[in-house]
């Protein structure tokens, strides 16, 4: 099998992981509250968007579009996650703050980029911000010693979920548009990494959502 | 040099996007294992906190124990013996009616047992309740303490109020005058001390009570160390009553002869 086949075979079962985590969501709908509402919600997006794409890639039609908005979507969502996990522990409106800058940064980048490219501006700040986050609550859960277990708290799994798939992906979103015009990915495994970090990211949030339910 | 330079980005892509996974898993490992190694280390000082207030409830006890076993010996040896003489002077009385002068003797000691039956009483109940104390609150208490030891000629009590009553509760007034007078024991018992300066003030959130004494001092940690002993039973009542008054106490050490001790007590719940 060359590189080629390869790729188009992974390809078509990349859609398989969003869809899984969707299913369990839905199986622990009940027992999903409170600041893990957004994830879920985020994970139906995921679902629609990965659907929409199919749909488009059959048709031929440019999907980037999706990709900007659902990568909207995805930052006011995941933000409202970490807002929601603080709240409780000290005031974290500040949080919110940081969604209409976000939005200014993804508004240049269709400026720049426009709609034919890859919005790597608007991913990569994205990422920066998330895993900052992500890094934030790792600090606050050590250092103040909130959860006996942390293994058994679904916000871990999601948190990490986060982390490692944003950090993967940072380069890679940085520099998606040289990527692309090089094409660099056409002939390479290099766009592998993506999907296999989606895997992780979609795998840790379903063992999160799971473990909603033995909370 | 255009080339070259996909084939570069290719390679920081790679190997960036490796390294920040690399770096990841250990930030992800790290907290796992800090937080493991962190909760053991709490779980430790619960169960060392457990510990040391078991000891403190249990000195609490033990020292009531004595002070019943001292009260009951107290009305055993001078009360009890006194009423004995008394029913005897009683039975004497009834035996030889005809003898005058005999029964005004007996009469007569009669009633001096009974006026020393009675401050024996007094002297118990006082112990066990002070009645100042009780009418009149704190300050009052402890200038009736300063009173009670100074006349006893042991030691020499100043006493410096600063202020005229204290917002403490009748619980919190009776641990710490019960502190303060074990403190005023310990002095006269170890310190070997001829002067003790007792130093009441108090903000609208703070008492501090100030003993100084011209005697042999002990710091903080060694306080602590001597309460972990098993002869330690003053001490161990002394950190147990200031834990009921979420007191703070301090030893401190001046000098050769010039101490401190340096109790703080919060007056808002």
């Amino acid at each position: 099998m060359d590189i080629g086949t390869f790729n188009n075979y992974v390809e078509n079962i990349s859609y398989l992981p969003s869809t899984i985590t969707f299913i369990v969501g839905l199986m622990c709908n009940k027992s999903i509250k409170g600041y893990f509402v957004p994830i879920l919600i985020l994970v139906s997006a995921s679902f629609i968007s990965d659907i929409l794409c199919f749909i488009c890639l059959k048709s031929s039609i440019n999907i980037l579009v999706i990709y900007r908005f659902y990568t909207l979507v995805e930052f006011i969502l995941i933000s409202f996650f970490y807002y929601l996990f603080f709240k409780k522990y000290f005031k974290s409106g500040y949080l919110l703050l940081v969604i209409p800058v976000f939005l200014f940064i993804a508004f240049s980048d269709y400026k720049i980029n426009g709609l034919m490219n890859m919005d790597n501006l608007s991913t990569s700040v994205e990422s920066v911000l998330l895993i900052l986050y992500a890094l934030f609550l790792f600090l606050f859960v050590m250092r103040k010693l909130i959860v006996d277990n942390i293994l058994s708290e679904p916000f871990f799994w999601i948190n990490s979920g986060i982390l490692f798939y944003f950090s993967g992906n940072l380069l890679i979103y940085a520099f998606s548009n040289y990527l692309i015009a090089f094409r660099i990915y056409d002939n390479s495994a290099l766009w592998l990494i993506p999907v296999c970090l989606n895997i992780i990211y979609n795998l840790f949030f379903s063992i999160g959502f799971w473990k909603t339910r033995t909370r | 040099m255009e080339n070259k330079n996909p084939i570069d980005v290719f390679s920081l892509v790679v190997i960036g996007t490796m390294g920040m996974l690399i770096l990841v898993s250990f930030i992800v490992l790290f907290v796992l294992l800090y937080q493991k190694r962190m909760l053991a280390n709490k779980a430790t000082i619960k169960e060392n906190d457990n510990i040391h207030q078991r000891k403190l409830l249990d000195a609490s006890i033990e020292v009531a124990e004595q002070e019943r076993k001292r009260i009951a010996a107290n009305i055993h040896d001078d009360i009890g013996m006194m009423l004995n003489v008394l029913k005897l002077n009683l039975t004497k009385i009834k035996r030889n009616r005809s003898d005058e002068k005999l029964v005004e003797t007996l009469l007569t000691d009669s009633n001096l047992l009974i006026e020393d039956t009675v401050a024996a009483i007094r002297v118990i109940s006082n112990d066990l309740m002070p009645p100042t104390l009780v009418k009149f609150g704190f300050t009052k208490g402890i200038t009736e303490l300063c009173k009670q030891v100074n006349g006893s000629g042991l030691i020499n009590i100043n006493l410096l109020l600063h202020v005229e009553s204290i917002p403490l509760g009748k619980k919190n007034e009776l641990q710490l005058y019960r502190l303060i007078k074990e403190l005023i024991n310990n002095i006269i018992k170890h310190a070997e001390a001829s002067i003790i300066e007792l130093s009441i003030n108090a903000t609208s959130e703070l008492l501090t009570i100030t003993l100084s004494h011209n005697g042999k001092g002990i710091t903080t940690e060694t306080m602590l160390i001597l309460a972990e002993s098993s002869d330690g039973l003053g001490l161990k009542s002394i950190l147990s009553r200031a834990q009921l008054t979420n007191s703070v106490i301090q030893y401190i050490v001046l000098g050769n002869r010039d101490s401190k001790i340096i109790i703080e007590t919060p007056l808002i719940e």
